[in-house]
């Protein structure tokens, strides 16, 4: 029992200095923030939720609130589950598997301000996606200008952080024992079978560090140089 | 039945691979570009001409001039990344 104490006390050790980390430059400047939010933001007195009505008024705040909002619920479960299936497909590959994989990470590793550019020959009403609309005989689309903005900011989004995510889901794949496949394959369990029942329940721990939205702002930062 | 299956779909991780990779490769082939060159593809969207703009992967006349201009005659270019 002591020694079990004394285990347990070397790991609160450990864990220290990160939960200070987090405390300091995380938690307590949150803390300020939600404090300065009730106060006026010259006095420092205490306003209540004038601030909050003052905000929730505004329509600027209130669209770019919903677009938030919209964007979210459509790029982090795409995200998830697009990353998944290729993971899941790359995993199954016998040879190549490297060189796809570092393809698909490629855009992890370019900074967004380096493929503005690019990104506004493909998209500008004259550039290279409307000159093949033109060729194949549809109409030009007005990508930056219309509701398609929000398709092109879902896709630069996926564009840029789905290989990210493909590995930490590969991560995942890879601890999960080849042995619970062969003894679902023996059970005569197909592959669709096996993904549901072995490979789901197995890859929950790594759902929370797949659907994570860090990469929302780089996404914006790079299409909003154009609208 | 299940080769076809496989088969389709590596060529469908390529293609995939190959669209993913495609912004990379087109902003790679413009640093070897002369500047003529890149005026001619970029004019229709930097400049509002009413063509349409293209871009090739490969350059019509290859240079490093592009390169040697960032990264030995504009010293700012370390200073600001």
């Amino acid at each position: 029992m002591r020694k079990r104490v004394k285990r347990n006390q070397a790991g609160m050790m450990f864990l220290l200095p990160d939960l200070a980390g987090v405390v300091i430059f995380a938690l307590l400047p949150f803390g300020e923030v939600v404090k300065k939010s009730f106060q006026n933001a010259v006095t420092s007195q205490w306003v209540g939720l004038k601030n909050y009505e003052e905000i929730f008024s505004n329509t600027a705040f209130r669209l770019a609130a919903s677009n938030t909002v919209r964007f979210t619920f459509t790029c982090i479960p795409l995200l998830v589950a697009l990353s998944l299936v290729l993971a899941a497909t790359l995993e199954k590959l016998r040879s190549g598997k490297n060189i796809l994989k570092s393809a698909f990470l490629l855009p992890v590793v370019v900074p967004a301000s380096s493929v503005v550019l690019v990104w506004k020959i493909l998209f500008h009403s004259n550039g290279l996606l409307n000159g093949f609309l033109n060729r194949i005989g549809l109409e030009k689309i007005n990508w930056m200008n219309s509701s398609a903005a929000f398709g092109v900011l879902v896709i630069s989004y996926l564009w840029k952080n789905i290989g990210y995510d493909m590995v930490l889901w590969m991560a995942g794949l890879s601890a999960i024992p080849k042995e619970i496949y062969e003894a679902a394959e023996v059970d005569g369990a197909g592959e669709w079978k096996c993904f549901l029942h072995i490979t789901i329940p197995n890859l929950l721990p790594s759902f929370l560090n797949a659907s994570q939205g860090m990469g929302e702002r780089r996404a914006i930062g790079m299409v909003s140089h154009e609208i | 039945m299940q080769k076809v299956f496989r088969i389709f779909i590596r060529i469908w991780l390529i293609l995939l691979a190959a669209i993913v990779c495609l912004p990379v490769l087109l902003a790679l082939s413009g640093a070897f570009m002369q500047q003529w060159e890149l005026q001619e593809y970029l004019a229709p969207v930097l400049g509002g001409t009413g063509e349409m703009a293209g871009w090739p992967l490969l350059p019509k006349a290859p240079t490093l001039q592009p390169l040697v201009e960032l990264l030995i005659d504009s010293p700012q270019f370390f200073a600001m990344f």
